[in-house]
């Protein structure tokens, strides 16, 4: 298991810095796809199989096979030199480092990562389907019922900007 | 002597090596069925002349043993402005998953021998996300198509990628909607209890709707006929016109398994996996009753094909959203409905 977790976080961690810097859109599209299975693969090793396989099924078997139509509807084999002023780039980098650093700083004082030593890494989740389906349909039920119509909200408005004349 | 044997780890050993092989045997058999079966509904005589040792012609069932040394001893031709490394793992991609989507689907009784119970299926049943894992990892099997067809660098090739996904995508939802009717009124995700949950009536006969949605959605999940745009046989002009010999036989191989594994998840799902009037007491009876509905399924994938014509690309894109989807979701509403009132 730790073997298996190393193999797949230096496998995320590299492909997630190969989607950045690839100089073609396609493979980044692609190493994005293997960062994501490398991600499902951490989510079994960590017993959780119903995640892993959403992971896979909706960002794996969807999304990226959606990202990588687009790209070769436009058919980019190349990506084109940016003209970008240095504003940008300083006021998007410090962006993203405060929104890690926020990231970081609730993981690591999230009672999960308290409570780390308590759990087993093996079978600690049996079940995990009804937990979840609990836990969403009652604890977590309006923002849940929220998420689902900002979801229809953006995806009318994207079939209303596509369609110029309805 | 059989039972001394007989420990789980044997066992699990036995079956993953018999599954792996009555697969690809079923594979090579299927490109044979598929010629003769059209030659057949065709009314002409198809590969027959094929024989072992050039003595045994036996309705030229040997053929796909000589496709497969012609496609072993081809020249290997990689065209001058393919993406190399792409053009080469393409098939591979297409050809593991296929691969290992079968592993999840039990095809015979489960049996207890010395207090220990045996499975016959490869993955243990209690993994609890059974159909997920089948829907997951099929789902990656789309990557072979886009990949080699990008890779290629032919507009033709990548034509028949752009269709396959946008193809596989829509039929995807509806088919995974289809299955969520099932899972509704068996309650568990695992297809052990799917199959148990059907003795006595198949899932096919309440939920007529719902195993439509996945017969149909499976022919374009395995870009077959009538919904073979990706690949555009009898054009040749999909994703893998540039591919040749073994690279081009495992597109093949990976279709005809996946076409298997649609088929043994049909029959799970919906014909009620192993069991059959008295055949299922035993258990071989059981398999014999799984196979012999898979086969059947997969005779009707070759009698759909040389039957029915083309759909054309809007047609099929119309189909899939505005037919196969609201049918799929009115076959789990009405699954909802019939469970919320029945308690």
């Amino acid at each position: 298991m730790v073997i298996a977790f190393y193999v797949l976080s230096f496998l995320a961690i590299f492909s997630a810095i190969m989607v950045v810097t690839s100089a073609r859109p396609i493979v980044s599209g692609l190493y994005l796809l293997l960062c994501f299975v490398a991600v499902a693969g951490l989510y079994v090793t960590l017993s959780a199989p119903f995640v892993a396989a959403m992971q896979l099924i909706v960002y794996s078997g969807a999304i990226i096979v959606l990202i990588l139509f687009v790209i070769m509807l436009l058919n980019q084999h190349t990506e084109l030199d940016k003209k970008r002023s240095k504003w940008v780039t300083g006021l998007s980098t410090l962006a993203a480092i405060v929104i890690g650093w926020g990231v970081y700083f609730t993981f690591i004082s999230s009672k999960i990562v308290m409570a780390h030593d308590k759990m087993s890494p093996i079978g600690g989740m049996k079940g995990n389907v009804e937990q979840l389906a609990d836990v969403l349909f009652s604890r977590y039920f309006v923002p849940f019922e929220i998420i689902s119509i900002l979801l229809i909200a953006a995806m009318i408005s994207a079939v209303f900007i596509s369609k110029k004349r309805l | 002597m059989m039972a001394k044997l007989l420990t789980p780890e044997v066992f699990m050993i036995v079956k993953v090596v018999a599954v792996f092989i009555i697969v690809l045997t079923m594979v090579a058999i299927g490109t044979w069925v598929e010629r003769r079966g059209a030659a057949f509904i065709q009314d002409r005589v198809g590969p027959n002349r094929v024989a072992l040792f050039g003595k045994f012609r036996i309705m030229g069932l040997t053929q796909p043993v000589a496709d497969g040394i012609k496609f072993f001893f081809k020249e290997d031709v990689i065209p001058d402005n393919v993406d190399r490394i792409l053009f080469v793992i393409a098939p591979i991609i297409a050809f593991i998953p296929a691969t290992m989507t079968f592993a999840a689907i039990p095809f015979g009784r489960p049996f207890d021998v010395n207090g220990v119970n045996y499975f016959l299926s490869i993955l243990p049943p209690a993994t609890n996300i059974g159909v997920l894992y089948i829907l997951a990892i099929g789902s990656m099997g789309v990557y072979g198509i886009i990949i080699g067809s990008w890779a290629s660098n032919n507009k033709w090739s990548i034509l028949g990628g752009m269709r396959a996904s946008a193809q596989v995508i829509s039929y995807e939802l509806a088919m995974t909607m289809a299955v969520v009717g099932v899972v509704l009124s068996t309650g568990s995700l695992q297809l052990d209890e799917v199959i148990s949950a059907q003795t006595g009536l198949w899932n096919v006969v309440p939920q007529f709707l719902g195993a439509l949605v996945f017969f149909v959605a499976m022919f374009a999940e395995t870009n077959r006929l009538p919904f073979d745009l990706a690949e555009g046989e009898s054009e040749i002009i999909g994703y893998h016109t540039e591919y040749g010999s073994m690279k081009f036989s495992m597109f093949a191989l990976a279709e005809y398994a996946n076409m298997i594994t649609a088929a043994a998840l049909f029959v799970t799902l919906y014909l009620g996996g192993w069991h059959f009037p008295w055949l299922d007491q035993w258990i071989w009876g059981s398999i014999l009753a799984f196979l012999m509905k898979l086969i059947f399924i997969l005779w009707i994938f070759v009698w759909v094909r040389w039957t029915l014509p083309r759909f054309r690309y809007d047609q099929l894109m119309r189909l899939g959203w505005k037919v196969m989807i609201p049918l799929s979701l009115v076959n789990m509403v009405v699954v909802a409905i019939f469970l919320a009132y029945r308690g």
